[in-house]
């Protein structure tokens, strides 16, 4: 479903992000993409959302190419991906209801199915009970629940997590982890990028290891290892 | 309905929510707004009135020609169809001598003495005249050579043109420093006008940047994100515009009745005869102020 082929991404000279990069994904697939600060996660996940244009090679999502998108394409082609950010992003002038309600109204969607749907996202991350409350009312663990349900609300095909446990304590990093997991169970796709040893561990599903740029490791189902 | 429309009333749901939920700097926006198009519409007002004042001044200059007691009226009357002839001669009045009595009767009906020596003198002293008037002061000069030294120079009494020159030369120097003066002071106003808001709403989209970034992570088109800002734009301009006019309307009626400017010209009658123009620059003007400036500024964020 999702393609790299041979993808290289370069700021300057000798600031190289990625080098030669070449994997694929298949639907419905979980993948850890691990490295160390700079390894070149957050760049590959921004090549894959269209936000930068690989120096060279290609990414290909659903047999179209990413890289040779018009900026009146771009929006079309986020809206098949879900994602969540180690910031959260949400919007604060919007309640949490509101924040997971503007994906789907971005789409165009009737209040009527917005009213339907939104409450069973809110569900399936636990925080319906919220859903009144502004982002600034709630713990980093419920921020990043809302972030989550607006990634899955629209359904998308594969939700992108950059660090989303990075600003969360122990037990709200596992929560989330086995959010994933069961966001993954029910048929989404999933890569999300981690430098957390923990959050490897849990998962044991596909690791891809990037270190400066390059695939160092990709073990179909392992564990936390840098090298 | 349609998503297109459904997305239409929720970009301007949007906006008004915008605005409330921020009332901190909304009402911030609506205040510099609110001064901007009170110095525009007061300048535009100064500017309209500097105008009335002077045509009307304008009226009031002429140049007189007296004719020598024996001419006749038919002469007279040849030379005003020359004047009327030319192109810078607006309006050539012919005064009789029986008109040009009756007038002086009338100014002078209080002053006794004089009254009393008219009729002591019988017949009517006062010459008949020409009284014209001219566009400039160019004119002016042009047709008193004309006239002192053409082919009905004999006729010709007198030309006060000269006793008059230094006046309507100064009045017609004022009047055009007034009208250039207008001009460059409304144009640098309303320039600064427009940047002044331009960088207020500016700063207040600066500091959504960051949101717009996330409407664009979620799949929001452009024009999806930029329509609430500039609905907000334009909402703050139309309050703002609002309360300019209400301000001005507030003025006019503190203002008493009898307030006059410069003789005929009343402030009052400027402000209900301009009222629809007042509106019009104000409200209007100051909701395309708004969206305009928020469609600039929202561009450089939305390149992402």
């Amino acid at each position: 479903m999702i393609y790299f082929d041979n993808v290289t991404k370069k700021f300057s000279e000798n600031c190289i992000a990625l080098q030669d990069v070449s994997f694929g994904i298949s639907e419905g697939e979980f993948i850890s993409l691990v490295g160390k600060s700079g390894a070149g996660k957050t760049t590959l996940l921004k090549l894959l959302l269209g936000y930068e244009k690989p120096t060279s090679g290609d990414i290909v999502f659903e047999g179209k190419s990413v890289s040779s998108m018009s900026p009146k394409e771009l929006p079309y082609h986020r809206r098949k991906i879900g994602f969540v950010h180690q910031d959260f992003k949400l919007l604060p002038q919007k309640t949490v209801f509101e924040n997971v309600a503007f994906a789907l109204e971005v789409f165009g969607k009737s209040e009527k199915e917005i009213k339907r749907i939104v409450p069973q996202a809110l569900d399936l991350v636990g925080i319906l009970d919220k859903k009144d409350n502004f982002p600034e009312e709630l713990s980093g663990g419920e921020q990043q629940r809302t972030a989550i349900a607006r990634a899955i609300v629209i359904q998308p095909k594969v939700l992108v997590a950059d660090e989303p446990t990075g600003n969360l304590d122990i037990y709200n990093t596992r929560e989330i982890v086995n959010l994933f997991l069961k966001i993954n169970k029910l048929g989404t796709g999933v890569i999300l990028a981690t430098h957390n040893r923990e959050v490897v561990n849990i998962i044991q599903k596909r690791v891809i290891v990037l270190d400066k740029g390059k695939i160092v490791r990709d073990q179909q189902k392992g564990g936390y290892c840098l090298f | 309905m349609k998503p297109g429309i459904t997305n239409f009333f929720r970009v301007i749901k949007f906006g008004g929510q915008a605005l409330v939920r921020n009332i901190g700097i909304s009402i911030g926006n609506i205040f510099i707004m609110f001064i901007i198009l009170c110095l525009m519409g007061g300048v535009l007002l100064l500017n309209s009135m500097a105008k009335t004042l002077i045509t009307s001044l304008e009226k009031k200059v002429d140049v007189s020609v007296y004719f020598k007691p024996d001419t006749k009226e038919d002469d007279i009357l040849k030379l005003q169809e020359r004047l009327k002839k030319f192109p810078e001669v607006k309006e050539v009045e012919f005064v009789s001598k029986e008109m040009a009595l009756q007038r002086f009767k009338e100014t002078h009906k209080e002053n006794k003495l004089l009254m009393e020596s008219l009729k002591e003198v019988e017949s009517n002293p006062l010459p008949a005249s020409l009284n014209i008037r001219a566009d400039t002061t160019e004119s002016y000069a042009k047709l008193a050579n004309f006239l002192e030294k053409g082919e009905f120079k004999d006729l010709i009494e007198k030309v006060n043109w000269k006793e008059n020159k230094t006046i309507i030369e100064k009045l017609f120097s004022i009047a055009s420093a007034i009208k250039t003066g207008g001009i460059l002071g409304s144009a640098i106003l309303v320039f600064v006008a427009v940047v002044v808001t331009f960088n207020t709403i500016r700063l207040a989209i600066f500091s959504k940047r960051e949101e717009i970034e996330t409407m664009k992570l979620v799949g929001a088109t452009n024009r999806f994100v930029r329509g609430p800002f500039i609905v907000e734009g334009i909402l703050i301009g139309m309050i703002a515009g609002t309360l300019s006019f209400l301000l001005f309307l507030l003025i006019d009626s503190l203002l008493p009745q009898s307030l006059g400017f410069f003789g005929e010209l009343g402030v009052l009658n400027f402000f209900e005869n301009n009222i629809l123009y007042l509106i019009l620059i104000q409200v209007f003007g100051g909701a395309f102020l708004g969206a305009f400036s928020s469609f600039l500024a929202t561009q450089k964020y939305l390149k992402v």
